[in-house]
């Protein structure tokens, strides 16, 4: 009894009352909690930290907030981009430039309705006024060509790596046969200075017929990009069809497969292709998930703050709704830890505090925090 | 391999803030990997305000309802409108001459709003407090 009084009395002076906890959960000898730290948005595709108590947020219906995490609230920000929100397009990805704090530019992919027809992925960035909650004039870095009618596979999360390159996916937009084209940006990963120019030592420069934008290819529907700065690695993580998620570690110029190999089916059931697997000249995943778990963002945690977590590619799930870990150390016959699958929900977005903790998003319009310990 | 998880929740004092149930499950067809260890998840839900104990007036409705269900768009100066952090402003969406014709009200009970945010039975009690403090009058 008198344990209990002490779990009822911590539950209630322990924590701020906004952060509400909604889930313990306990893998090997390790507590954790998970708190509930916003909700009632819709679905909140990207999220980034601006510094350490405030977080920048992306709904799919084109808003944009930031939740100050000393306080627990939301605000929703003005002079928002304008956005195709439709099917699987809409306001995508989030990032702030590394050296936010002198320049004031956020990123955003979205969803682009072109005046020529069709939508397509698109980079802009503005300059965001924190104190007033605004943005200046968003400004394209990059359009993706060509633009489809289609609905589904935008990409794309965006990532910079140490040298101050922009990176981020595009989808093949459902024509697989583009992402083996290097006259098309469908099905690619994607390089630029911060800018929006094209570095000179990207892989296709001086290739005829190639676009000059082009990092890697072969891919089909890139939502996971991380860049690891303890290795300088780019891992990347993509929707299969039927089975055949990967993660695959991302180098200049190489050829990731789809849809010539891939370990996943059409949805039909029948096989992809001739229902290759490998071919010369083309890469393997680092790990395929078959069944699909539908992986819409992709970190490798490298705190100390969740043992669990460490060294371990943590992904959001959607299809299998759970936070997927798999060690970064043999990872294509590791282990997995599903976590959160009792939430329930199409986990979105998932980053690593300057706290060392884990952070998530959902469909469902919630944004959760993962710490150690128990109530 | 199927991993048997365990969806523990335990019972807590009635006094504590938060109130759990038990449920186990097995995952359903299709989930099959190689887990790394057994993963046990306690779930755990905010034990539900008694609107019956609270007095009809706006701090009440503003510190369970609004802030519950409302504060993540519409606390604060820049929020989207109507700010319902503030009694003025909340005011404005009250109609004083037809209390169960007010926007606040029809938004909520129309299913309107919150977006994205289907009615559970907790909320429907929210919604229940609110509807009760606009009919009095929304006093303050």
């Amino acid at each position: 009894m008198k344990n209990l009084l002490f779990l009822g009395l911590s539950l209630i002076f322990t924590f701020p009352t906004w952060a509400q906890p909604v889930m313990q959960f306990k893998a090997g000898d390790d507590n954790y909690v998970v708190e509930k730290l916003t909700e009632g948005h819709g679905t909140i595709w990207g999220v980034e930290f601006i510094n350490s108590d405030l977080i920048i947020f992306t709904e799919k219906n084109g808003r944009i907030q930031t939740l100050d995490l000393k306080t627990g609230l939301a605000r929703l920000l003005k002079n928002l981009p304008t956005v195709y929100n439709a099917g699987q397009g809409g306001l995508l990805d989030i990032a702030v430039h590394p050296e936010f704090a002198q320049n004031s530019f956020v990123y955003v992919t979205y969803a682009k309705k072109l005046t020529t027809g069709g939508q397509t992925t698109a980079v802009a960035r503005a300059r965001l006024d924190v104190n007033e909650g605004s943005f200046d004039k968003w400004e394209d870095i990059f359009v993706a060509r060509p633009a489809f009618s289609t609905a589904h596979h935008y990409g794309s999360r965006i990532v910079f790596d140490k040298d101050g390159y922009i990176y981020f996916g595009v989808g093949e937009r459902g024509q697989a046969d583009l992402s083996q084209k290097l006259n098309a940006h469908n099905g690619k990963i994607i390089r630029l200075f911060d800018d929006g120019r094209i570095p000179q030592d990207n892989p296709f420069i001086g290739t005829p017929e190639a676009l000059p934008e082009i990092w890697s290819y072969g891919h089909r529907n890139p939502q996971g990009l991380f860049y690891d700065k303890k290795t300088g690695n780019l891992y990347e993580q993509e929707h299969g069809p039927k089975g055949g998620d990967e993660i695959n570690l991302v180098e200049k110029g190489k050829n990731y497969g789809w849809p010539v190999i891939t370990y996943g089916r059409e949805y039909s059931g029948g096989q992809v292709g001739r229902g290759e697997t490998a071919r010369p000249g083309m890469e393997q995943p680092l790990k395929y998930f078959v069944p699909s778990i539908a992986p819409s963002s992709l970190i490798l945690y490298r705190g100390n703050k969740l043992k669990l977590f460490t060294d371990k590619f943590v992904s959001g799930a959607l299809a299998l709704q759970h936070l997927n870990l798999v060690a970064v150390k043999d990872v294509a016959t590791a282990c997995e830890d599903r976590l959160l699958m009792g939430l329930n929900e199409r986990i979105r977005d998932v980053k690593q505090g300057p706290d060392g903790l884990v952070y998530v998003s959902s469909d469902n319009g919630r944004i959760y925090r993962i710490r150690a310990g128990s109530l | 391999m199927f991993i048997l998880r365990l969806t523990v929740m335990i019972c807590l004092l009635a006094a504590c803030t938060h109130a759990v149930v038990v449920s186990e499950r097995e995952p359903a067809e299709g989930l099959e990997y190689r887990s790394c260890q057994p993963v046990v998840e306690t779930m755990i839900q905010v034990r539900a305000v008694d609107y019956n104990s609270l007095e009809k007036n706006f701090k009440n409705v503003k510190d369970n309802v609004f802030k519950n269900h409302c504060a993540s768009c519409h606390f604060g100066p820049d929020a989207y409108k109507p700010q319902l952090d503030d009694y003025t402003a909340t005011l404005e969406y009250v109609d004083l001459n037809s209390l169960e014709e007010s926007r606040l009200l029809q938004s909520v009970e129309k299913g309107t709003m919150p977006p994205s945010y289907p009615l559970t039975n907790r909320s429907r009690e929210a919604v229940a407090f609110l509807r009760a403090w606009v009919l009095e009058g929304a006093n303050r």
